[in-house]
């Protein structure tokens, strides 16, 4: 158990635990005006309690040297953040999502320990450093299985399209400020585990393994985007959000992992800093968002945008700080999101000249040209969910009388809200920082970046805050002695503009509807009831189909196995008995 | 990193220049359907006319139409820096490929929330419809880049003109490219077959709906930066395509040769967006957006073209 105290003295770990720091402060903060919302109904210091404890238990998985306190931290991780994401357990559908949650964060923790143990077979030892020295005698074979348990094990974690049905229904239901660090940071801890395992401990995977590793995190990345556009519940909508952006950085890492093996290092250097900043631009923003979307919670007490609306009146500064993010992950220059779009889209198009094998070419272009779209999708999602809800006019009552926000409130949002920036016209030295680290990994000499990093985005910057300057001086001057006034909006001829004449959240969105409706089970019925109205449904494709499919199958499996289980005590102890020697035989022939 | 005063030179002729460029437009398309228009100029007295004037605001506006205008137009004349007009060398300098197509983004971003900022239908429907065929056309920018870097090995505009100026015969495959990039082109300004500039008719609308409350002052910036970013895509198109003739040395006689070939070649783009959009109708929205998906496997035929002949 001393192994336990040992920390890794390693920067990898040492770059997420920075990450998990950095993000957890502003949302501590945060915290401490949110919970006033809680306090009528349910125990604050259990859910403070809890929070701590799993930050903590996030430092120790990223932290830990050895398999067995990985595991440890892993399934303390899992648990606390299952009872967060159940805390507000009055409400019957929230127990529902978080059973789901557990199920599959088990599934996961699962995958894992098979995958550790296959680990301690091959190496002989629990001790990370120990499974390296080991790692370059794998075989293909044992590569493939390490690579497929761990795909599965954290790619369930971190919500990989067939395993991601868990994350559009605990991110809404936990309390904001939890699903800022869920989404922003455990997600974030299931990727160092992949990275570690795929690129530390195998070094070299197989094309194949990169091949699938692409095609998994591209079709993430798409499938669940045009799922995000068509949600009208915020929280959703970003739950979404973030298995696309898990999506880039799995493609990304997918691109590294075929480079590495074409031995083309300078590139895979390239794809892999991309990945890794990709997780700190993430983990900024989408935090931001979230914490955004709770404090929209807790001063309206809906999440649904279509009931929302001109919010920006009386939450000046939350619709600030939301526009700030929705311009990162929409990856508008200089926030921060745009700096890692760019390292990966350029290492999409840098390693299509430099590939040799023409399938793989058509592969990484068919794919690159996806990202591209999904980021055009992603464009569309955000400005859907900051333009409904902080523009126009109040849809509801509830959107007029707004609760003010605690200053705590608003200082965890600005704190990240400048992070974006800072990180955003600051990319080239982060950029420069990673990319020493992802050379030394691969096993590139020299101290500079293997790659061209251009420092371009602060002239960039800099030239457009002075045009900016320029035109404003211009404009104050312009505009004295003009007359201004301020009016209705033309109202189409009608007396007054009414709230509903402006475009809803559903109408936004009607073009891709149309288009890409079928990827996300999306119907419109017209309902005939004393007046017409249009009601919108969409479901979860892979959950109606795959999950459910499953389900039936279990269920048929065992109303068979309720045969043969007759209750009586003896002939239990004869199947205990039974798969005790089966389990024996097992052990003795293969271990 | 050095910036030449000359690439600043030209630059901000681009940027006075824009709103002749674009009479010269609308005097081509007046006489191409016979009838006599308004002076070139008129653009000029247009924008000076706005800025005259006063304002009228929404009450329901917010932060977002008060910086708005001013953000689009700064964004659009800082891309205006990063592009080479009639001279280009291979110094290391700004003018990277992705940073100006990502600023867009920022002129982009603001205009379709100034379409939502004022609760107003049209501007809903412009905002919707602009992203959604701003989504479709973000593959093609994408496979430009793509495309540009196979044959130059580059991403810095100043550079691929410099490449592409040395070459003589074009290829199938960059032809094809040209194609869709100027598909990309007239979504991105809101032309013809994608939305008719002209036109305030509500089933035209895209770019006109988005600014429909925009008034004075505002009006002015947002019209002259939709202006400058036209010039702008077609400075792209020109010096990465065909930039045969542009001024590489710095001689007297280059730059003369570069200044008439380059505003030839601009005269010649205009004439054909005038010729496009008389001859053609504007289309229905989803009839647009499947001009697309035809453009996309275009480019992977472009690309085949490149690595297996």
């Amino acid at each position: 158990m001393l192994s336990l105290i040992y920390t890794q003295n390693d920067w990898l770990s040492k770059y997420f635990v920075f990450i998990i720091i950095l993000i957890f402060i502003p949302v501590a903060i945060y915290t401490k005006g949110y919970i006033t919302e809680y306090k009528k109904h349910y125990c604050v210091n259990y859910m403070l309690f809890l929070i701590i404890l799993f930050v903590a238990s996030m430092i120790g998985v990223v932290a830990s040297t050895n398999a067995i306190s990985f595991l440890i931290f892993w399934e303390i991780m899992s648990i606390t953040s299952f009872f967060l994401v159940i805390y507000e357990y009055m409400h019957k559908e929230n127990l529902k999502a978080g059973i789901f949650y557990f199920v599959m964060t088990h599934i996961s923790g699962l995958f894992l320990m098979i995958m550790f143990a296959f680990l301690y077979k091959y190496t002989g030892s629990f001790d990370f450093s120990e499974i390296l020295k080991f790692s370059v005698g794998f075989s293909a074979n044992q590569k493939y299985i390490i690579f497929i348990l761990a795909l599965f094990g954290f790619g369930a974690k971190m919500g990989i399209v067939p395993l991601h049905a868990w994350l559009p229904k605990a991110h809404p239901t936990a309390p904001s400020n939890v699903s800022a660090l869920m989404s922003g940071v455990m997600l974030k801890v299931a990727l160092y585990g992949f990275i570690r395992v795929v690129f530390i401990f195998l070094r070299v995977t197989p094309l194949n393994c990169g091949v699938i590793v692409l095609i998994i995190g591209t079709i993430t990345a798409i499938f669940s985007i045009l799922n995000a556009l068509l949600q009208n519940n915020i929280k959703k909508l970003l739950a979404y959000s973030s298995a696309e952006n898990i999506g880039l950085i799995f493609a990304a890492l997918g691109i590294s992992m075929i480079l590495v093996n074409y031995n083309l290092k300078m590139l895979a250097s390239l794809a892999l800093t991309a990945a890794l900043l990709h997780c700190l631009n993430h983990a900024i923003f989408k935090s931001l968002l979230f914490l955004n979307a709770g404090s929209v919670l807790y001063a309206t007490s809906t999440k649904n945008m279509n009931e929302l609306g001109g919010l920006h009146q009386k939450m000046k500064f939350t619709a600030i700080c939301t526009f700030i993010g929705t311009c990162a992950i929409s990856a508008v220059p200089p926030f921060n999101g745009f700096a890692s779009e760019i390292l990966i889209l350029r290492s999409f198009i840098e390693a299509i000249t430099m590939v040799s094998n023409i399938w793989v070419i058509v592969l990484i272009f068919s794919c690159g040209i996806i990202i591209a779209l999904t980021s055009g999708a992603a464009f569309y999602a955000t400005v859907k969910s900051f333009g409904i809800t902080f523009l126009g006019k109040p849809r509801s009552k509830k959107a007029e009388h707004v609760k003010t926000i605690p200053l705590s409130m608003n200082i965890g949002q600005g704190i990240l809200a400048m992070l974006t920036i800072v990180t955003g016209v600051f990319s080239p030295f982060i950029i420069s920082e990673i990319s020493f680290y992802t050379n030394n990994l691969l096993g590139i000499s020299g101290k500079s970046p293997s790659f061209k990093n251009e420092t371009e985005i602060i002239v960039f910057t800099l030239i457009l805050i002075c045009i900016t300057v320029i035109i404003f001086m211009f404009n104050k001057i312009n505009s004295l002695n003009k007359k201004q006034e301020i009016n209705d909006t033309w109202a189409c001829g009608y007396k007054s503009d009414k709230p509903y004449i402006q475009y809803t959240g559903s109408g936004f969105v009607q073009p891709a509807a149309k288009i890409f409706g079928a990827v996300a089970n999306y119907n419109k019925k017209v309902n005939y009831k004393r007046t017409i109205y249009i009601s919108q449904t969409t479901s979860d494709l892979v959950e109606d189909y795959l999950y459910k499919s499953s389900l039936k199958v279990v269920n048929f499996i065992t109303t068979k196995i309720l045969k043969i289980n007759y209750g009586k005590i003896q002939l239990h102890i004869l199947y205990i008995f039974i798969s005790l020697i089966i389990a024996l035989v097992l052990v003795l022939k293969f271990v | 990193m050095k910036y030449n005063l000359f690439y600043f030179i030209q630059s901000i002729l681009i940027i006075v220049l824009s709103p002749l460029f674009i009479g010269i437009l609308k005097k081509m398309k007046a006489t191409l359907r016979g009838y006599r228009g308004s002076s070139v100029i008129q653009p000029y007295y247009d924008l000076c006319k706005l800025l005259k004037k006063g304002k009228v605001i929404s009450n329901r506006s917010s932060f977002i139409t008060a910086i708005g205008p001013i953000v689009i137009l700064s964004a659009t004349i800082t891309t205006v820096f990063f592009i080479p007009v009639f001279y280009t060398s291979m110094e290391k300098t700004i003018g990277n490929l992705f940073i100006l197509m990502f600023a867009f983004g920022i002129v982009k971003m603001f205009t379709v929330l100034i379409g939502l900022d004022s609760s107003s239908t049209f501007g809903g429907m412009g905002s919707s419809r602009e992203a959604f065929i701003s989504m479709m056309a973000e593959p093609l920018i994408l496979f430009l880049m793509i495309f540009l870097y196979i044959e130059t090995n580059d991403f810095n505009v100043f550079h691929i003109s410099f490449i592409n100026s040395k070459v003589v015969h074009y290829d199938t495959a960059h032809l094809i490219t040209m194609v869709t990039f100027v598909i990309a082109i007239l979504s991105e300004n809101a032309r013809i077959p994608f939305d008719n500039p002209e036109t305030h008719l509500e089933l035209t609308m895209m770019h006109e709906a988005m600014i429909l409350d925009l008034s004075g002052s505002d009006l002015a910036y947002v019209e002259l930066s939709s202006y400058i970013k036209l010039i702008v895509y077609l400075i792209i198109l020109i010096n990465c395509f065909v930039p045969i003739g542009i001024a590489t040395t710095f001689t007297i006689s280059a730059l003369i040769i570069g200044f008439l070939t380059f505003i030839f070649k601009l005269l010649f783009c205009l004439l054909g967006i005038a010729l496009i959009e008389t001859t053609f109708a504007k289309s229905r929205l989803f009839r647009g957006a499947e001009l697309f998906p035809a453009m996309i496997s275009m480019g992977i035929v472009a690309i085949t073209l490149i690595y297996i002949l």
